[in-house]
């Protein structure tokens, strides 16, 4: 179902009464249900059947169908706590299929923080209908008023007598809709919800239970690997098969257009005979990349599409004692899974393949590799399975549609493929680079009267969404499969602009986004998309006047702050960083910074200390206090996760990290030209998790990177006095910075 | 014929000289513990013990375990329950998505072999060389400090 | 041992020690030390707490600087418990407890006791301590110092901890001896300041040249083991734990000189981008050295260069040479083409499988051509690296590990890696004695 038409039935069913009659009629599930039902929470709206969610089996389990996927960040165990919460039984009962094309509902992709958002909502629904129907099950099998009995653990008792679930499946219909009507749960009774449960998928990873795709070794399988082109926009014009065919271990090397790939006994035979394919071929190469340094350049003087998002500045504001413009650069950043990406696929007699990927939308991604393929709708079976974390989209979908490319070569094998560290390094589509920036016209306080942002920024979405010109190999196949078009997103969600509206009220706001669709380098969805750059902006912006009003940067803050719940957030990060009594020592700053995710999702705000050493430029974090609202929290050790994570990631992409690369290619291809944090750098974390019982699940992976880098600058600044405006803050770069002021 | 003791096991492997010992691993024995993260000795992801030492072994040749005693995650546990180790890395959730994990438990089995109590900094500095992506480190430590403790 | 060493080894000391030890005997008869000191009389054992936080504050940070837990603590021990064996060319000597037991430490040495063994290198029992203790150095410290770094230790825990019999060599195992040895080499009394010299050159010099020791390992010892304390030879280099220590004097070998800046990098940080990371013995100098008043840590640079003498490069050589030392890196564009030597050759090969993934143009490792390592009189410090790895601090030198390859390289490798990165890296001589040292240092960790 697309997006628009989902939309549609929405407001189809808010806006509309009384046709009860309608939906027994109609076939399609566009007008499923009753007119005047509420509307179905989440995903639960797009799959209403609740045999799609929920199964009860004889074996006293119940098994769980959620189209959301596992992708370290625990929602899969949150989502599940919903479920044994909202059906009353204990949660080791709950076993869950999570994104297999042909076993879950289609719940998109797992993205965006949106599992606790859409799915655990249409599970907990789901689950309390099903509940319902038990209930009312059991009261006349036991020929008692529902309203009497009690429920614990799949037992349903009404004084002596009980009857289970498990003795119920036989009579229990579950191919119905969902109606909605059915009551949760009261918060007061949850025993599961907001409880620390322990993640399902950590004991087997901790102890070498296989359970990533990297780790599968099926029967008679085969390795493959891919030998890629020189750069980017290179076209292979010769190449010596033979030579390659004789290497040890390799059974098939296979050419398709400019796509080559081989297929050997071991992983370390493909990797090899791949390089040598690589270096065996002739290509055309064209070199016409801007470069790191040229890259800000480049993104600010390239042609673009223009669109003014938010335009409040009235005509006739009042004049300005003062002006303050800043200009900041965030470069690309790799999402540098630390497991590349891999995949299983294997071509069936019957025409199916068969793929086990990691990919975060299994769905479109099965449907972009049929066209790949030349297959018809379906073909493709996908069935997630874990893998290294992502972060968003990195090469988990290159890889399903690599492994497919070669297992179709040789059917009935089992074809499994990884790529090299640099193989992924250096393909992977990056976090875009993004230049932003900010003026504000200010009173004679210092006081915002007008506030303009202009965020420029190559695309951050271009997942295969059922399309093989967004998959790398469809660019070199024969005939390649052109880049479909690349839009920038709107409201609410926005993708270059997300975080782009400020979390204040000003008295007048402004916002552009400069959106230039050429990609000189590969680049896609990374935790945050927009919202990095922009809230490092904002975050950094408002410093920095903060600074020039010679006001404390908490209270200038909260002069425009006028949301209670972010206030909230704000002081309460401040009062655990002890704010009001730091003592700022030699060569030490404290910064501070908040945003609301997509500006209507999780808050985070984070205080940091740096210490600066001028002699050598070098920054540490001394210690990072976050607070966060993520609404009713399902698991507060996975928030915490969530939030120290995200924050470690972001200190270490605002420290440390750029791809690199020239004209013609990246020169990051490993972990010695793209250092990224390690144990000794990274600070203490306290946490402040503000729990919100009854308000949405606000899903929490994203929220806490822009906070983060801002508040990082924001104490550096603090800490040298000099305002340093371009990612990633090295040591190089800070003495230079110190030198220069 | 490659011969030598996998977490007290004698194993024989027939694979080409070259072969890396995490290659043996995966693609011969089928073990999921150790995992391929670079290829380069740059992340530890593939870090096993041979003879009681952390190696790497995706740059470690299988032949140089020849006769000799290799430990993989799967061979710390006991009676096929978690080590204290694991135990403890599972009771702090020491982990995100938990690929970096493996090489993580080595490596500190390994520091605890040699030093049954480490300091914090003992432990940040063992682990220094291994990398994760979705910051996880603290809680890594405290997984490490718990189970020293709790020995 | 390697060449060069000053240190007879061990195997060959016991006909000279003979001799000379006769001839100790013959200087203490007639020298103002005497073969026997009296005994100071225990005290209680003071109340830990009775001491001033001020003034135990002050005790731990001059603690870092002599760096005292690295040898009065076990790998994996109690700090201050002693118990470390610390080997020398005449015997392993174990460290004492420095806690204030009263049965096993020092809990009944009053700050007298403290003192003596500080300034004259004799216990509270009257017994004289072996040099490995340098209070050749620490005699020098001011009294108020001293007192400060009684009262911290006699505020730490006690720890029960019996030292271990020590395992001499005759004629070193007789401790009355040492007296003469003291009439030889121990310079007895605090430092004074030199006036014609400010202020912060003089603290640098009297934390380097007092707790600080520097010049215990960054000097030559002589046949006696006493390390050389003036003349050209001060700071000429040492050796220490099968490592080779670098000169800090004229005679440094670093590619690109050091300045105020890089030393004191070196030192807190552990890493200099210039000159590569502190590794082996250095690595719990700079753990303790990291904690330390900044200030303090960079006077000690501001002397350690006065005492390298250096030159002040110009910014335009400073990057001329950096950018030479990089085009020696491997992938360099410019970089020189293979050795066609076969057995360079074979090192080349060694380090392509080996090295080359990270030590290479672009990454963040510095530039081969700039490391002490390589310009080293010896290869003890590559191969000690190249088989145990760098273990950092975690703090100071973020980012910096090094996995040994003890597994992955044969002694062959290595004696071919060795002189495959000598000869591309440095202009200096090869190395001889490579396959010896590497033989006897793959036993070390
Ligand atoms: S896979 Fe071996 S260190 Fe990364
Ligand atoms: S938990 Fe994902 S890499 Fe460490």
């Amino acid at each position: 179902m697309t997006v628009n038409l989902s939309i549609g039935r929405r407001a189809f069913l808010t806006g509309s009464a009384g046709f009860l009659a309608v939906s027994f009629l109609m076939p399609s599930d566009l007008f499923a249900q009753t007119a005047d039902a509420p509307e179905l929470p989440g995903d639960l709206a797009d799959h209403p059947m609740l045999s799609a969610w929920i199964k009860i089996n004889a074996d006293q389990t119940v098994t769980l169908m959620i189209g959301k996927v596992e992708l370290g960040q625990g929602s899969v165990t949150a989502v599940a706590q919903v479920c044994a919460e909202e059906l009353v039984v204990d949660f080791g009962r709950i076993k869950v299929i999570a994104g297999d094309t042909r076993l879950s509902p289609d719940e998109g992709t797992t993205a965006g923080s949106q599992s606790m958002p859409n799915c655990a909502p249409a599970v907990q629904q789901a689950a309390a209908e099903i509940r319902q129907i038990l209930r009312n099950l059991a009261a006349e099998k036991l020929g008692v008023a529902a309203d009497g009995l009690t429920m614990a653990d799949g037992t349903i008792s009404a004084g002596d007598k009980s009857v289970t679930y498990w003795d119920l499946v036989a009579d229990l219909q579950l191919e119905v809709e969902a109606t909605g009507t059915a009551p949760l749960l009261p918060i007061a009774e949850h025993k599961i919800i907001g409880k620390n449960v322990q993640r399902i998928d950590i004991p087997a990873k901790m102890t070498g239970v296989p359970i990533f795709v990297q780790e599968m070794a099926p029967e008679g399988v085969r390795y493959g690997a891919v030998a890629r082109p020189p750069t980017y926009k290179a076209v292979l014009t010769g190449v010596d098969l033979a030579s390659i065919e004789a290497m040890p271990g390799v059974e098939k090397v296979v050419r398709n257009g400019s796509f080559l790939g081989v297929i050997a006994a071991r992983q370390e035979q493909a990797w090899a005979a791949a390089n040598a394919l690589s270096a065996a071929a002739q290509w055309d190469v064209v070199s016409d990349l801007p470069g790191h340094d040229g890259m800000a350049e480049w993104l600010k003087t390239t042609a673009s599409e223009e669109k003014e998002w938010l335009n409040t500045i009235a005509a006739d504001a009042p004049a300005a004692a003062s002006t303050h413009e800043a200009e900041y650069y965030r470069p690309y950043h790799m999402h540098g899974s630390i497991g590349p990406s891999a995949a299983i696929a294997q071509m069936g007699e019957d025409g199916t393949m068969t793929v086990w990927t990691h990919s975060q939308s299994v769905w479109a991604t099965a449907a972009a590799i049929e066209m790949l393929l030349g297959l018809e709708e379906g073909k493709v079976h996908a069935i997630h399975t874990e893998g290294s974390g992502c972060y968003g989209h990195n090469m988990a979908d290159d890889a399903a549609a690599d492994a497919c490319l070669l297992a179709r070569e040789m059917p009935g094998t089992p074809i499994k493929l990884q790529y090299t560290r640099a193989g992924e390094h250096q393909w992977e589509p990056y976090g875009s680079a993004m230049v932003n920036k900010v003026s504000a016209n200010l009173d004679a306080n210092g006081d915002i009267i007008g506030w303009e942002h202009h965020v420029y920024s190559t695309p951050h979405g271009t997942r295969p969404g059922g399309n093989a010109g967004r998959l790398l190999s469809g660019r070199y196949v024969d005939p390649p499969f052109p880049m479909p078009e690349i839009k920038d997103g709107g409201p609410p969600n926005f993708s270059s602009t997300r975080n782009g509206l400020a979390n204040y009220v000003f008295p007048g706001e402004k916002v552009v986004t400069h959106f230039v669709k050429d990609m000189p380098l590969r680049v896609s969805s990374t935790r945050g998309l927009g919202a990095y750059a922009n809230v490092m902006a904002i975050e950094q912006f408002i410093d920095e006047l903060a600074v020039k009003a010679g006001a404390d940067p908490l209270e200038y803050r909260l002069r425009y702050l006028k949301d209670d719940r972010m206030r909230d957030v704000l002081t309460r990060c401040a009062d655990a960083f002890g704010w009001g009594t730091f003592e700022k020592k030699r060569n030490t700053g404290r910064g501070i910074a908040i945003a609301r995710y997509k500006n209507y999702a999780a808050m985070t705000a984070v205080a940091v200390e740096v210490q600066v050493t001028p002699r050598n430029g070098l920054v540490r974090v001394l210690r990072a206090v976050a607070a966060n609202d993520s609404g009713h929290m399902v698991n507060p050790n996975g928030i915490s996760n969530q939030i120290e994570g995200g924050l470690i990631q972001s200190l270490s992409w605002t420290l440390k990290e750029e791809v690199k690369f020239d004209a013609s290619r990246v020169l990051s291809t490993d972990w010695a030209s793209y250092p990224i944090l390690t144990f000794g750098e990274v600070p203490p974390v306290e946490l402040v998790l503000i729990d919100r019982p009854g308000e949405p699940y606000l899903g929490t992976g994203e929220s806490a990177q822009g906070p983060t880098g801002a508040a990082v600058a924001n104490a550096i600044a603090d800490a040298i006095g000099v305002r340093m405006r371009r990612v990633p803050f090295t040591p190089d770069r800070v003495k230079a910075a110190i030198e220069g002021a | 014929m490659l011969t030598f003791k996998l977490n007290g096991q004698e194993v024989s492997v027939d694979a080409p000289d070259d072969a890396s010992l995490l290659s043996i691993q995966t693609d011969d024995l089928h073990l999921a513990g150790q995992k391929y993260g670079c290829g380069l000795s740059q992340c530890g992801a593939c870090t096993v013990m041979l003879d009681g030492d952390a190696v790497r072994s995706c740059q470690t040749k299988a032949q140089a375990a020849v006769g000799r005693s290799v430990t993989t995650l799967e061979g710390l546990r006991e009676n096929g329950a978690p080590s204290r180790l694991q135990q403890a890395f599972i009771d702090e959730q020491a982990a995100q998505c938990g690929y970096c994990g493996s090489g993580m438990i080595m490596t500190a089995q390994a520091l605890l072999d040699r030093n049954p109590t480490p300091s914090e900094s003992d432990v940040r500095a063992a682990l220094n060389g291994n990398l994760c992506r979705c910051g996880t480190h603290n809680r890594i430590v405290r997984a490490v400090l718990r189970a020293a403790e709790e020995a | 041992m390697p060449p060069g060493r000053d240190h007879p080894p061990l195997s060959r000391s016991t006909i000279i020690a003979a001799g000379l030890g006769l001839s100790l005997v013959a200087l203490a008869a007639t020298s103002a030390f005497v073969a026997y000191e009296p005994q100071i009389a225990g005290i209680a054992p003071a109340d830990p707490g009775s001491f001033n936080a001020n003034l135990v504050k002050q005790g731990q940070i001059l603690a870092g600087i002599g760096n005292c837990a690295a040898c009065h603590t076990l790998p994996d021990g109690e700090p201050y418990a002693g118990g470390r064996a610390l080997p020398t060319p005449f015997g392993v000597i174990h460290s004492t407890n420095l806690t204030p037991d009263p049965e096993t430490g020092i809990g009944t040495w009053s700050e007298a006791a403290f003192a003596r063994a500080m300034r004259h290198g004799v216990d509270r029992e009257g017994r004289h301590l072996y040099p490995v203790f340098p209070y050749d150095y620490f005699t020098r410290a001011s009294d108020a110092d001293l007192g400060a770094l009684y009262a911290y230790l006699m505020s730490l825990d006690p720890i029960v901890a019996e030292a271990a019999q020590n395992d001499l060599v005759f004629p070193f195992s007789v401790r009355p001896l040492l007296a003469g040895w003291k009439v030889l080499y121990l310079d007895e009394g605090a430092l004074q300041p030199d006036p014609a010299q400010d202020e912060e050159w003089n603290r640098g010099r009297y934390l380097v040249e007092s707790l600080g020791h520097c010049g215990a390992c960054h000097s030559p010892r002589n046949a006696l083991g006493a390390a050389a304390k003036t003349g050209p030879k001060a700071y000429a280099g040492g050796e220490a734990e099968g490592w080779s220590v670098p000169p800090l004097n004229g005679a440094s070998s670093a590619p690109l000189e050091w300045n105020v800046d890089s030393i004191a990098n070196y030192l807190i940080e552990g890493w200099d981008s210039d000159h590569g990371v502190a590794a082996g013995p250095m690595r719990p100098v700079v753990d303790d050295l990291h904690e330390q008043s900044e200030d303090d840590v960079v006077a000690m640079a501001v002397y350690v260069d006065w005492l390298m003498g250096n030159d002040r490069p110009e910014n335009a050589s400073l990057a001329a040479t950096r950018a030479n030392a990089k085009a020696l890196d491997w992938g360099h564009p410019d970089a020189p083409i293979l050795p066609e030597e076969s057995a360079l050759l074979a090192g080349a090969r060694v380090f392509e499988a080996n090295c080359a993934n990270c030590h290479k143009a672009g990454a963040k490792s510095v530039p081969l051509a700039l490391t002490t390592v390589l310009h080293a009189p010896d290869a003890a410090n590559l191969i000690n690296i190249v088989l145990h790895g760098i273990q950092p601090p975690p703090v100071g030198s973020p980012d910096r590990s090094m996995p040994g390859r003890a597994v992955q390289v044969s002694d062959d490798d290595l004696v071919a890696l060795a002189a495959f990165v000598r000869d591309r890296f440095t202009d200096a001589t090869s190395w001889t004695g490579v396959r010896e040292l590497v033989q006897e240092l793959r036993g070390h960790n």
